[in-house]
């Protein structure tokens, strides 16, 4: 300093640094998800002459590792409650009936739908909606009303509805 | 600045720097859930019919069970909204007479009044039985109503029995 002029010198400190910001908005909805999947059980069936139950020689579950189903020498068991579409079809030849049976938890046998055949070859195909509410086994039963009355390999499918 | 005797003092403090960025938003809602290949269904059950007429229905079944697509009455189904839709159809002709006529056939008309048939079974009976089956791909651009018809000569005591029909409204 001398006596006409002053110098001020002094440092200004910045301002202390802003608080955290607010969060941010949320994201985008996401993508839609991908195609329901609808389980689904195909069988082929042993031919036969006689009266009693089908026997299954081959069986498709699809996916591989659904548990909406299982299935044992003549029996499909559904496992989960809920709407399904069937068709079975095939061959019977003479006189004969083929019942579909559905069988619950306490063991109660339903037939849920019956083809018979009066002549030489009868060519069918037959489909329902089952509502499962329960375990249920589903097999079917060949009746043969005539000495060569006889099935040939059927074909049945199940699949779960995805409703 | 200055006057006579009173000097003023006018600076700017600077203001400290931006704060850090705030933490990431929550996560957005799930998407929707992503389409099934079916929208609806109806499953019906028609009666016996021994004679020449329309078929009609027994039991429906609906699913789901809200579902608006499908209105049945005594013997049609009215189908309300346009898409593509899967049909589904089986049943069993008794009591034929040898070389009887008789036929079944499914008969679909559009809101404006377009119709048109699509057989589903013609035999010249050689068997006291028949049966018959059909599956179908149709693409509906307006409402619809399907109606089962058996045409038939009403001296004989053949009958239409097991018919069953199921639609289905396809997803895409």
């Amino acid at each position: 300093m001398d006596h006409s002029e002053y110098i001020l010198d002094f440092v200004i400190p910045a301002g202390k640094r802003g608080t955290t910001g607010a969060n941010g908005l949320p994201g985008k909805q996401g993508p839609t998800g991908p195609t329901s999947q609808e389980d689904l059980i195909y069988n082929q069936y042993n031919n036969s002459f006689t009266t009693g139950l089908l026997n299954i020689f081959k069986t498709i579950i699809l996916p591989d590792d659904s548990l909406c189903f299982s299935v044992n020498n003549n029996e499909i068991t559904i496992n989960k409650p809920g709407n399904y579409e069937y068709t079975l079809c095939g061959k019977i030849n003479g006189s004969a009936n083929l019942n579909i049976q559905v069988i619950d938890e306490n063991s109660k046998l339903d037939n849920i739908a019956s083809i018979s055949s009066v002549k030489e070859a009868t060519l069918f195909s037959k489909s329902g909606i089952l509502k499962i509410t329960s375990k249920q086994k589903i097999r079917l039963y060949f009746f043969a009303n005539a000495t060569n009355a006889n099935v040939e390999p059927l074909k049945f499918i199940i699949k779960r509805l995805p409703f | 600045m200055q006057n006579s005797s009173n000097y003023t003092l006018d600076f700017i403090i600077p203001i400290g720097p931006t704060g850090p960025t705030g933490p990431q938003g929550i996560e957005g809602i799930t998407g929707p859930t992503g389409p099934a290949s079916l929208s609806a269904l109806i499953f019906s059950d028609f009666n016996s019919m021994p004679k020449q007429g329309y078929l009609t229905i027994y039991k429906n079944t609906i699913l789901p069970t809200n579902s608006p697509v499908f209105i049945p009455s005594s013997d049609q189904i009215n189908i309300t909204e346009p898409g593509n839709y899967e049909f589904i159809i089986s049943g069993t002709i008794g009591g034929l007479s040898a070389n009887e006529i008789i036929s079944i056939s499914m008969e679909v008309q559009s809101e404006d009044g377009m119709k048109y048939s699509v057989m589903l079974a013609s035999i010249v009976a050689d068997a006291n039985q028949e049966c018959f089956a059909q599956t179908m791909l149709l693409t509906f651009e307006k409402k619809q109503t399907i109606k089962l018809y058996l045409r038939k000569n009403d001296i004989y005591n053949s009958s239409a029995e097991t018919v069953n029909l199921l639609i289905k409204k396809l997803a895409f």
